[in-house]
């Protein structure tokens, strides 16, 4: 059949139902930037800058913590068709959810009246682009010294020809039944990101959870893995 | 109060600087003359039709072509059209505050615009559909994701290289409907104009410079040459002024620069 | 024992009697930065290897002064935070400002050494001038401020290496600036030195590496 996404438990990109993508990441590419980070996860392509703590301005000022701040933002050439360079609903409400990712993960007391901001740049998407920039920006913060308590991961499971699959790519997610992103913060056993569209059973969604909790693990191997490749070699910042 | 748009270069690093110069070297260890490393990647954006990530030094710019199709301008029905933007990014530096672009985007936007339009480099005759109705639309996306000086050079190079090694479908009028051909077929480039950037820096006469050369220069001139060794675009930029007598020279000296950095694109450009 | 961390690591478990940048949860420590990890003789701490400047009482710093006012000057001293020096501190007594004028003392852009006196509210940095306040130099350079701190706090013999092995005379400021005095050659071998911070990250081995650059005879190595 011409529309099916999975045969012979084969999906369009070859993998098995429980298999990632393959996820790179770089760490500290930008020279201004106090942490940054480059992150290949399937077709995705994502730079994040960290800037901050910085004084705040304009913004709102928070007397006990400081204020994270977070901007999603994809290219004009990232996807198929030209994306018009405006932010679009879409891209502010990924923002927040990122940050409402992000922040559960970080000890921002220590720098009370500042500003911390997540620049998250999409210059290519693929599927689970959220997934991919919490990944990426996590490691970016911890580049940038920002004090936290653990890294956090995110990944995407979902249901594509009634079978539960991980980390969906960019057909899946279009014409999948169902997509849910979750990001974990593994060593307090914790969700701080979880959204779902379409309709799964509650045994496949709590499947499904733990299918996701399985490959946080996985990533979070590569997220430190890049870490000690920038902080125990003599390699130079801006070479990645 | 508005956010520091550029860095306070310290009067010791400024003096430092300068005396470096006097000793006929940069800070960073290059001549004066001396462009910092370029490297180019393109291809780098399986989505685009085409692109270009470019790096010099610590300037970073990636630029994507989309083609699409549009309605041609009134006054010119057989041509196709062509919309360079640029943002430079957040990500960039930390007095780059997020929105829609800023000054600086839109002069760098359309220097660059002005480089690819008036060097003649693409034959926009040769990007109609069907006169008066359908044309094709060249947009160029520049982004700037790190900044250290000279975007308008990094950003020209990126354009440039992503517009020479540009591929896309092209569309078919079949009875009234747009059909997308079989093959990818590349733009119709018949120039490339190469640009360099001087800057006055107390009385040296530097090429690409850095953020920080910038930020206590006098001022800077761009300027794009073609591959006939005609002069087709000029910007000077910087709150400063430029003697005469230091046009004539950088006009000169931009002329061999660009010659030496054609060389340098059209090489990645064949290995593309 | 020292071993790289990463954020979220166990870096150890049971009682110690101090402990830095590591937070308890049960009997583990865990790691809130990118750092090394020194436990030992009861105490336990990681040592940063990036972040931001963090301001200390105490701490001598070099910074570039950013604006003029009657009463103060701010001063960018490479953190979050703007560090401030009341005019009174800079006349060293209590002054009137519609007869002293600070900007004829201080410039935009000149580089002032001080000291941190006091932090209000964890955020406003007060800065004591330091008797040779006007930093003069022929080269000013950034290094990492959390290896700058490191190497200040952990009485590690790098800054009167560099100084013997270079020859010229350097003022380090605890937030990483680092201000030179001398001729071009010296400034070249300073930065050579300080290359050697910022590209290594194995802290230990920052002294033995700072010396290998200049070799046996102390000359630089390399043309």
């Amino acid at each position: 059949m011409e529309n099916q996404l999975i045969v012979n438990g084969k999906r369009t990109d070859g993998r098995s139902p429980t298999e990632l993508r393959p996820l790179k990441i770089d760490v500290g590419i930008i020279k201004n930037a106090a942490g940054s980070s480059y992150i290949e996860h399937g077709k995705n392509k994502i730079i994040v800058a960290i800037y901050g703590p910085r004084d705040s301005h304009r913004y709102g000022i928070n007397i006990e913590r400081a204020t994270l701040r977070c901007r999603y933002h994809m290219s004009p050439f990232s996807t198929e068709e030209r994306k018009n360079p405006q932010p679009s609903r879409r891209e502010i409400e990924i923002s927040k959810v990122i940050r409402d990712a992000l922040e559960p993960s970080l000890i921002l007391e220590n720098f009370p009246k500042t500003t911390i901001d997540v620049f998250v740049e999409v210059l290519q998407s693929d599927g689970g682009s959220r997934s991919a920039s919490i990944t990426a920006a996590s490691v970016a913060l911890a580049d940038a010294g920002i004090p936290m308590k653990d890294l956090v991961e995110a990944v995407a499971v979902g249901k594509v020809d009634g079978t539960l699959v991980l980390d969906l790519n960019d057909i899946e997610d279009k014409k999948g039944e169902s997509d849910m992103p979750v990001a974990f913060m593994l060593n307090e056993n914790k969700i701080t990101l979880l959204q779902m569209d379409g309709k799964m059973t509650v045994e496949e969604f709590k499947a499904g959870l733990m299918m996701a909790m399985e490959a946080a693990k996985k990533i979070k191997e590569i997220q430190k893995e890049a870490l000690t490749r920038k902080y125990s070699s003599g390699e130079r910042k801006n070479d990645a | 109060m508005m956010p520091r748009k550029n860095l306070l270069v310290s009067a010791v690093r400024k003096e430092q600087i300068i005396k470096s110069l006097a000793q006929g070297k940069r800070v960073d260890g290059r001549g004066l003359l001396d462009y910092r490393p370029l490297n180019i990647t393109p291809n780098i954006i399986e989505k685009a039709e085409g692109s270009a990530f470019v790096k010099l030094g610590d300037t970073h710019v990636i630029t994507g072509v989309k083609i699409g199709v549009g309605t041609p301008f009134p006054d010119t029905p057989n041509e196709g059209i062509l919309i360079v933007n640029a943002e430079i990014l957040p990500t960039a530096s930390e007095y780059q505050e997020p929105g829609p672009p800023d000054e600086d985007s839109i002069e760098l936007a359309r220097v660059v615009d002005r480089g690819i339009r008036e060097s003649k480099m693409i034959d926009f005759s040769k990007l109609v559909i069907e006169p008066g109705k359908h044309v094709y639309t060249v947009y160029v996306d520049i982004s700037v994701i790190g900044m250290d000086g000279n975007l308008f050079d990094a950003a020209s190079y990126a354009a440039v290289v992503a517009l020479m090694t540009t591929k896309f479908y092209p569309l078919i009028n079949q009875n009234g409907t747009l059909v997308k051909g079989s093959e990818k077929i590349p733009l119709p480039i018949q120039d490339l104009g190469v640009s360099t950037t001087f800057a006055k820096v107390d009385n040296y006469i530097i090429v690409d410079p850095t953020w920080e050369e910038e930020s206590i220069m006098e001022a800077r001139l761009t300027i794009v040459y073609d591959k006939n060794g005609n002069i087709c675009a000029v910007q000077k930029g910087g709150n400063g002024g430029l003697l005469v007598d230091d046009v004539l020279k950088i006009v000169d000296l931009a002329k061999s620069k660009s010659e030496e950095m054609r060389k340098v694109l059209e090489g990645v450009i064949s290995n593309a | 024992m020292n071993k790289l961390v990463i954020p979220g690591d166990v870096v150890a478990k049971g009682n110690f009697r101090s402990w830095s940048n590591v937070f308890k949860k049960g009997e583990e420590y865990f790691s809130m930065f990118v750092g090394r990890a020194e436990v030992g003789g009861g105490r336990l701490r990681v040592i940063r290897l990036t972040g931001p400047y963090i301001p200390k009482i105490g701490d001598f710093v070099i910074g570039v002064v950013t604006d003029v006012q009657p009463l103060a000057a701010t001063l960018d001293i490479n953190s979050y935070v703007n560090g401030f020096i009341m005019a009174n501190a800079f006349f060293k007594r209590r002054i009137d400002p519609s007869r002293y004028d600070l900007s004829k003392k201080v410039n935009l852009g000149d580089l002032v050494a001080a000291k941190v006196q006091r932090i209000e509210r964890g955020k406003d940095v007060f800065l004591q001038p330091d008797q040779k306040w006007k930093v003069e130099g022929d080269a000013v350079f950034y290094i990492s401020p959390a290896k700058a701190h490191y190497i200040y706090t952990s009485r590690s013999r790098i800054p009167s290496k560099i100084k013997e092995l270079t020859g010229a005379e350097i003022r380090f400021g605890v937030n990483g600036v680092v201000v030179v005095k001398g001729d071009l050659k010296k400034i070249e071998m300073v930065k050579k030195a300080l290359d050697v911070i910022e590209l290594k990250y194995d802290l230990n081995g920052l002294y033995n590496e700072i010396i290998k650059v200049f070799g046996k005879d102390g000359k630089s190595t390399d043309s």
